[in-house]
């Protein structure tokens, strides 16, 4: 199969390249902010003579190969003034832009956002892009900007609810979201057990959901890929952001280096509700809080190479007396150099570096528990313009993990734990891809493309060995899944390998224009993931452990085909994006009733594989232009699991039947809407509504031990009530701020203002007062006013 | 370890600015089973030969009464085929045998026949460590503000352990119950501990210490952490229907819940100073 693909991928490019025989030239360059030099991604440059488009990359380059004569190119992206350029083409060209942002000068204030409308041309489907600046606008929970969360008012998002951490799209698990920042891998997105996200939105330059039509050179995730993208820093003149809120505040320095060559950002954020523990008498030995640190330097060499240096810091610290500890968070350090071979290949070399780390503190019961995942990336991708028509994307990496599950030390020597250590586990995962971009005529665009991925688990580990190799047993009389017992273990030194896999991954996506308002577009994409987050939770906890595939635990393979329509209405004045996708997940971990997950050694044991599901229908509509913008989405759609028996014999999970998984949603409905009244006010309001978390409730009771058992029935029968939420916002630019340096801004905000106390669980058990049993529902938030200042200099 | 869970539920309960009420829930009932509580129990130091077995059925779940079952016959043998009866005396559902003869580590088989139907269940009887001090601190929970009673014993090396721990608060419904396995202090002095705020001086408080099986560690743990009924928060796992060692052998579909156990305990009244 591998050799017949590679086949096909050479004719084609035999034929895109044999259709070049006229005398061409490349017109190429970058594309900035003109007052910081910060490159900007995916800005839309027209060619206007020959109705052709390139965008910029994730780096603000560009490069396009037209036939000789002269052009009127056209630069326009969100926020900007429109730059034209007469040129005439008789050589190669290397043309810059420098855009300049409009709105804070202009005295009529109308927002025309090009990105936003819907790409008519482009094969790009199941895509979304939100600015950073309209993430800023939306309406939060205690006013903290939160990155993750303004993804769940997307269609075919959706989340476990308030004070829940991760994203799920459509209706996969919060573990198949692959979370890069500047190109390193998030493990855990949030501060706070979800409260919060990890992102300080300041440092944050661009970002990019893909939920289906996934590129080749992204992978190792079932259902998406988040990529955001941290700002280089101003390298014309120094200035600084920053804000005031009720949770945390935020500042961000920037500036030059080297005067239009070298630029440094760094940025903190620190989180002080904290102090106000310490003023209760109750609470002053308990504390709670997160800080983050984003740091770059950027460095341009000359025309031809641009270094970059980031790197993320983050934690989680809690404190109970001196009884209880708990710190969590991320590090990512990345070095990347983009070099341009020719003005039509471009490359970048990227040495990633980020780990997770997990400790918690039990001195009451006397121990200390550390945990965490280390991973080290190396990766080389180049695109190559070669024609206004075609361009080739390919690239190699390689990562090497290296997963600790669990170290355990006494804390002090009259504790009674004795030290331990679950076995380590390591892992290597290469891969190299290869796609194309091909328009085959004005109306029909193709990208296809083809990942191989592989994997090896490393020693140094321990193997452990069961009969017919099967770590679970079902006993029949009871008709339970059981652990099984090993009968031996295996040794195997490092770097040895216990187990490979390999995969091909195909991707296509096809677009076709009706004319410039219209087009269908489909897509398809496989993806392996081949690390699993180990959890049976509805959305996940920081001590979740990420398994790396092996013996017993298969890579989850997922099949994603997607069908769109999408039209442009009133001269793009509203957009209109209908998808349909169906999605299968091969290997899909479901965990036998009551596995106990943390501090498991042997987590083969509890484990079967399963598969997974899910189907659905997204619409969204949005007003794209004027004062009042924003939109609709809509999602109906379905998500379920299956764990049949291995054997005739066995049950299975829930019968062997498909079930709800826990991301099933039935609808989603979002609404997001900014209004610009003046210069002055400007007010936004969110409205949320899903269908209620699946759960499983008691069919019954009995009393055991002179407790009150609630008897279950099968997983996820239930749901909890529907969830819905409207929050409005207001932000005030004080009018003396034209012309000064220092500019401010308030928001105000309420979430949840009509005060719904959604459920975030149903509690049933006895109330040990009065003997009766009851439902307890646990609602978090309530209406939540807040306020923060914003600013910048 | 499986506290561990617990500790960050309680830990994210303090931190969330949350409210909590009791609702309205309309509940489906699925059909009744048969529920089989026959915990063996040997007091260290006694004869052991006054034991109880219990029937009852499962009921709807806002039903305030725990239907019990009557006129089943109930027997327990050793692996000699020494057969001991269980009658009902007084109280309907509750069978008792005067003359039970326990031994370490002997094979015990359960049978109970009901309306044509028989049930059996087969288990040996563990021995536990002795409790040797039990002690108090004022400053104990996580919150440090509660009083905390922990207890203490000497697990045996080199042979894996499993417990039960039960604290019951005289006069009150709640009782504290834990299990665990000796993984993390295998052969070590080790200790149960529970915590509670709203005690006084002079309150009493029953320790027992259960040993157990592996299978029932097992059941147990998943009782109890059933028993707080959470259902569906973000951080819950799913609960299911938890199964015991009782087998239905007149029909394996109709099963009964409910566990079949032997072993020792020890057991000892504290009073709060």
């Amino acid at each position: 199969m591998f050799s017949k693909s590679v086949k096909t991928i050479i004719i084609v490019l035999f034929i895109s390249f044999s259709s070049f025989a006229q005398s061409k030239y490349t017109l190429s360059g970058s594309i900035t902010d003109g007052r910081s030099n910060e490159t900007l991604i995916g800005v839309n440059l027209y060619i206007s003579e020959l109705n052709a488009t390139v965008s910029t990359n994730q780096y603000g380059f560009y490069s396009i190969t037209l036939p000789e004569g002269k052009y009127t190119v056209i630069a326009s992206y969100l926020g900007f003034e429109t730059n034209t350029k007469n040129i005439d083409l008789n050589n190669n060209l290397r043309l810059n832009f420098a855009l300049l942002s409009s709105g804070e000068e202009l005295q009529e204030v109308v927002i025309t956002d090009n990105s936003k409308k819907t790409n008519i041309r482009s094969t790009e489907m199941s895509i979304n892009k939100l600015s950073i600046s309209s993430i800023k606008k939306m309406p939060v929970v205690l006013g903290e900007v939160d990155v993750i969360k303004s993804l769940l008012l997307l269609p075919g998002v959706t989340n476990a609810g308030e004070g829940a951490s991760g994203f799920n799209v459509r209706g996969g698990g919060a573990d198949q979201n692959l979370i890069l920042l500047d190109e390193a891998t998030i493990f855990n997105s949030s501060h706070v057990f979800g409260f919060f996200s990890v992102f300080n939105p300041d440092a944050i330059k661009d970002l990019k959901l893909y939920k289906g039509g996934i590129p080749a050179n992204f992978g190792g995730r079932a259902a998406s890929v988040l990529d955001i993208y941290q700002k280089d820093g101003n390298s014309k003149s120094f200035h600084a952001n920053g804000g005031i809120g009720l949770i945390s505040s935020r500042l961000l320095l920037e500036g030059p280096i080297v005067k239009d060559k070298g630029s440094f950002l760094i940025g903190g954020r620190s989180s002080y509700a904290h102090l106000f523990l310490k003023l209760s008498e109750e609470n002053k030995d308990n504390s709670a809080y997160f800080y983050d640190l984003n740091a770059k330097l950027s460095y341009k060499l000359n025309p031809n190479n641009n270094l970059y240096f980031s790197g993320y810091f983050g934690r989680d610290v809690f404190a109970i007396s001196e009884s209880f500890s708990n710190t969590y968070g991320n590090t990512t350090l990345n070095l990347r150099w983009n070099h341009l071979f020719s003005d039509k290949l471009f490359s970048n070399f990227s040495l990633i570096y980020s780990d997770y780390y997990y400790g918690l503190d039990l001195n009451f019961i006397g121990f200390k528990w550390d945990s965490g995942i280390k991973n080290y990336n190396i990766k080389y991708d180049f695109k190559n313009y070669i024609s206004d028509n075609f361009k080739l994307s390919y690239g190699v990496n390689a990562i090497y993990y290296s997963f600790n599950p669990g170290t355990i030390k006494p804390s002090d020597e009259e504790s009674g734990i004795n030290p331990d250590q679950l076995d380590k586990k390591y892992a290597f995962e290469p891969a190299l891809y290869i796609s194309a971009e091909h328009d085959l005529s004005e109306k029909i665009a193709l990208t296809y493309g083809l990942r191989y991925s592989l994997f090896y688990r490393l020693g140094q580990s321990t193997l452990n060995l069961y009969e017919n190799d099967n770590p679970v047993i079902f006993n029949s009389d009871q008709q339970i899944y059981e652990k099984a017992t090993p009968i031996g273990t295996k040794f195997y030194d490092k770097n040895k390998v216990l187990k490979s896999f390999d995969n091909l991954e195909p991707r296509l996506a096809v677009s076709y224009k009706f004319n410039d308002d219209v087009a269908i577009k489909a897509s398809y994409n496989r993806m392996v993931q081949y690390l699993q987050l180990i959890s049976n939770t509805s959305s996940p906890t920081p001590l979740d452990i990420w398994m790396p595939s092996d013996n017993y635990i298969k890579p989850q393979i997922a099949d994603q085909v997607a069908l769109g329509y999408f039209r442009n209405f009133s001269t793009n004045k509203y957009s209109l994006e209908v998808e349909t996708y169906y999605k299968k997940v091969q290997n899909r971990l479901d965990y036998i009733d009551d596995a106990d997950l943390i501090a498991n050694d042997a987590i083969e044991q509890v484990i079967l594989n399963g598969r997974m599901r899910s189907y659905g229908l997204e619409v969204m509509l949005r007003k794209n232009e004027g004062r009042l913008n924003g939109w609709i989405s809509y999602t109906l759609s379905k998500s379920e699991q299956q764990t049949p028996g291995r054997t005739a014999d066995e049950l299975g999970i829930n019968n062997g039947e498909w079930y709800r998984s826990i991301y099933d949603k039935t609808h989603n409905i979002a609404v997001t809407a900014s209004y610009q009244q003046s210069k002055k006010w400007t007010y936004g309001a969110n409205f949320a509504l899903q269908t209620g978390q699946p759960v499983t409730y008691p069919n019954g009771q009995y009393s055991y031990l002179g407790v009150i058992i609630p008897n279950y029935g099968l997983r996820n029968d239930n749901r909890l009530p529907t969830y819905h939420h409207l929050d409005v916002s207001a932000t005030l630019t004080p009018t003396k701020n034209q012309g000064r340096n220092w500019k401010g801004e308030w928001v105000f905000s309420i979430y949840n203002l009509y005060n719904r106390k959604n459920a975030a669980s149903i509690n049933f058990s006895q109330n040990l007062d009065t003997g009766a049993n009851e439902a307890l529902k646990t609602s978090i938030f309530g209406i939540v006013p807040a306020v923060s200042y914003n600013f910048k200099f | 370890m499986k506290k561990i869970a617990s500790y960050i539920v309680i830990l994210m309960a303090l931190t969330l600015s949350s409210c909590e009420e009791v609702i309205d829930v309309e509940l489906e009932t699925a059909e009744t089973r048969l529920v089989v509580e026959a915990p063996i129990l040997w007091q260290k130091n006694t004869s052991g030969r006054t034991q109880r077995i219990k029937l009852s059925t499962t009921t709807s779940f806002f039903n305030e009464v725990i239907p019990s079952v009557s006129g089943a016959k109930v027997t327990v043998a050793n692996s000699t085929n020494r057969v001991f009866n269980f009658n009902e005396v007084d109280i309907p559902g509750e069978y008792y045998c005067s003359n039970f003869v326990p031994e370490i580590n002997e094979t015990y088989t359960l049978t109970i026949e009901l309306n044509g139907v028989t049930y059996t269940a087969t288990e040996k009887l563990q021995s536990v460590a002795p409790i040797d001090e039990v002690t108090q601190d004022d400053e104990g929970g996580i919150t440090r503000d509660e009083i905390q009673i922990k207890t203490f014993f000497n697990d045996p090396a080199n042979e894996l352990n499993f417990y039960l721990f039960q604290y019951a608060y005289k006069d009150e419904l709640y009782q504290n119950l834990s299990t665990t396995d000796d993984d993390f202090f295998q052969g070590n002095r080790f200790f149960s501990l529970s915590s509670k705020d709203d005690i006084e001086v002079g309150d009493e408080v029953t320790v027992t210490h259960y040993g157990i099986s592996k299978t029932y560690y097992n059941y147990l743990s998943i009782l109890i952490k059933i028993s707080g009924g959470d259902s569906g928060g973000p951080f819950q796992s799913p609960p299911a229907t938890v199964r015991g060692n009782i087998i239905n052998t007149t029909n394996k579909d109709n099963y009964a819940l409910g566990y079949f156990s032997l072993g020792e305990i020890d057991s000892k009244t504290y009073t709060v100073q």
